[in-house]
């Protein structure tokens, strides 16, 4: 047990080495030098020089990667070339936002797939089920930078509920920050709602035919406990792997739509950065975002093996 | 054993291990009887918007970047000038734009998928029949690149290079790769244990090309069902770059970049949002249709 444990930790961490390691491979791609990139074509060579001897990016490149990851390890991912803002700071500050974001989305995919997964597995094939599959399948062939458009239009433009752009912070104000949140939130989390869904109906359906459920029908166990409790239970585990899964595809999610509601979140941070050629800010965020990802897996991992017993010991085997 | 008896022993125990039981029997005929209007809904679909794409030139359109009319003309509003789905905030046919963006967005979707498709499954391949430290090194970086958000790779990989057409299609390739391989890694690991491939082995066949020539023809089955969903994948992420202004610059048309231009005038001109947000989503809805019922039907494994 401690050695299945060891072994996942050691394995996340040997992925974010390597995602790190990657990154600054990658910067060492930019065409000319990072200063050049960064200063642009007017810059004189004189001043390219200069920039590069002060981010030490005419170093070797294992010295450059070291001294990173040294400087990482004491919480400095460096400062921006651009404004001189210290990268740790602006995640910082914008770590919340798409915190917020992915956890909100997170809970309206899984409540929304419990719900219609329960109500679909009951009849499978049976009207209601189809209808619900329908949406599903269509959900999943919407990704944000589609919904969040539409849901614009429809809920800012023409019904006026919520503001279009902008965001309020929680602190300033909760049900402005909800108002400022809920079109962003409907846009990432309605893909990730179909495949839950789906995931989760097909699991129950399979579930429900199982003779442990017959049963509990021959006991006389009313139909909606029979379904909560002898039923939901054993999908919940795949649920929630799955729902550690999408993490990814939300993080991808979230950096469309910070950007279309102007949301200064994570995103945003990276994808202002990339335009203005920040190179160190895009490196912070990547290796942020690798290292968040990396964590939730892991915790997903391990508490799924709590769960299940047997997932630790054909791991090991 | 010559060549001819063995082709016929892997012919035979190809079948013979995978009857045709009967429930499968039942529903393979089921779905036979039925006429499936969303499938072939979804085929009239993609063929529509691929001839068009590639005969665009051909086609009584505007070219996609002049002006070909007035600025904003609503939906169905002129109907002359293929102006019937309306213009942008430049005057130029939306109509066309979709179409020229249409190929844009299938030539990079096809092409990535289909060299993610050939180097990952040859890795896969690889991975899978010849086992060992091969598969242990091949299948770890399988695993962290599929554990790693796909846009942001392709976001980091655009802040370096810059954006064009053969850098987005060569960063997609190597998105999908790692997804090919791990499907053609399983399948070549149920086929390496077959009778057919261990009797192959043993008149003297090669390894690599036991591998090639008797793995390979039967499990690419598996990567070819999925090739459908995985360039709706990768048409939905080329839009997403696009979209964040990361994709193929102008003068190429892309789907993404329309609903970018179209996004100032949402409350004005909805139809320069709605349109290419259209395209997109009926595209990407008939590939993942399409997927679907492909893989339902030849691959016997069930669904992945």
């Amino acid at each position: 047990m401690t050695s299945f444990f060891s072994w996942k930790i050691a394995r996340a961490l040997g992925i974010v080495l390597t995602v790190t390691f990657l990154t600054q491979g990658l910067l060492g791609l930019v065409p000319g030098s990072i200063a050049a990139a960064i200063l642009g074509p007017q810059a004189t060579a004189a001043q390219v020089n200069a920039l590069n001897a002060k981010l030490g990016t005419d170093r070797p490149f294992l010295v450059r990667y070291f001294s990173w990851l040294w400087n990482a390890l004491h919480g400095n991912l460096g400062s921006s070339a651009v404004n001189g803002q210290s990268v740790v700071s602006a995640i910082r500050s914008a770590l919340p936002v798409t915190a917020e974001l992915v956890i909100l989305s997170v809970l309206l995919a899984l409540v929304l797939s419990l719900v219609t997964g329960t109500v679909a597995a009951r009849k499978p094939g049976g009207k209601l089920d189809s209808a619900i599959g329908a949406v599903t399948s269509a959900s999943l062939s919407l990704p944000p930078f589609i919904v969040a458009p539409v849901l614009a239009y429809i809920f800012a433009v023409q019904l006026g509920w919520v503001p279009v752009l902008g965001y309020v912070s929680l602190t300033s104000s909760i049900g402005g920050n909800l108002q400022s949140v809920a079109l962003p939130v409907i846009a990432i989390g309605l893909p990730e709602f179909a495949v839950l869904q789906r995931l989760l109906r097909a699991d129950l359906a399979a579930t429900l035919g199982e003779d442990y459920i017959d049963a509990a029908r021959g006991r006389g166990v009313p139909e909606g406990r029979i379904l909560a409790r002898h039923a939901l239970r054993p999908s919940l585990i795949s649920l929630m792997t799955a729902t550690g899964i999408t993490i990814g595809r939300l993080i991808s999610g979230t950096v469309v739509v910070e950007v279309f509601f102007s949301l200064p979140g994570i995103g945003s941070l990276l994808v202002r950065s990339i335009l203005a050629r920040d190179l160190i800010m895009v490196q912070g965020c990547v290796v942020m975002i690798a290292l968040a990802y990396v964590l939730i897996n892991l915790v997903v991992d391990l508490a799924y093996s709590l769960v299940d017993p047997r997932i630790r010991i054909q791991a090991v085997a | 054993m010559t060549p001819e008896t063995a082709a016929a022993y892997q012919h035979e125990s190809a079948i013979e291990a995978e009857p045709f039981a009967g429930p499968a029997l039942e529903s393979f005929a089921a779905v036979r009887r039925r006429f499936d209007v969303l499938l072939w809904l979804s085929v009239a679909w993609l063929a529509l918007i691929t001839l068009a794409s590639a005969f665009a030139s051909f086609l009584p359109l505007a070219s996609p970047n002049d002006v070909a009319g007035p600025i904003n003309v609503p939906m169905f509003h002129d109907f002359g000038n293929s102006l019937i789905l309306g213009t942008d905030s430049f005057g130029r046919s939306l109509l066309s734009r979709s179409i020229y963006g249409a190929r844009t967005s299938l030539v990079i979707g096809v092409s990535a998928a289909t060299a993610g498709c050939i180097v990952g499954g040859i890795i896969g391949l690889l991975a899978g029949y010849v086992r060992g430290a091969t598969d242990r090194v091949a299948s770890f970086i399988i695993d962290s690149v599929l554990a790693f958000p796909a846009l942001v790779v392709l976001l980091a990989l655009t802040a370096i290079l810059q954006p064009q057409l053969s850098t987005i299609v060569l960063g997609l390739s190597l998105l999908s790769m790692p997804a090919f391989a791990r499907l053609e890694r399983g399948a070549a690991l149920t086929y390496a244990e077959r009778p057919f491939v261990i009797a192959a082995r043993s008149y003297g066949t090669s390894r690599l090309r036991t591998a090639f020539a008797h793995v390979l023809p039967n499990s690419v089955v598996t990567m070819v069902t999925y090739l459908p969903t995985i360039i709706a994948a990768l048409i939905v992420a080329e839009g997403s770059l696009s979209f964040l202004g990361l994709g193929v610059p102008p003068p190429t048309v892309t789907w993404g970049g329309m609903i970018l231009d179209g996004e100032p005038n949402l409350a004005s001109a909805p139809n320069q949002v709605l349109v290419p947000a259209a395209f997109i989503f009926v595209t990407v809805f008939a590939l993942n249709v399409l997927g679907e019922r492909v893989r339902g039907r030849l691959d016997r494994r069930g669904r992945g």
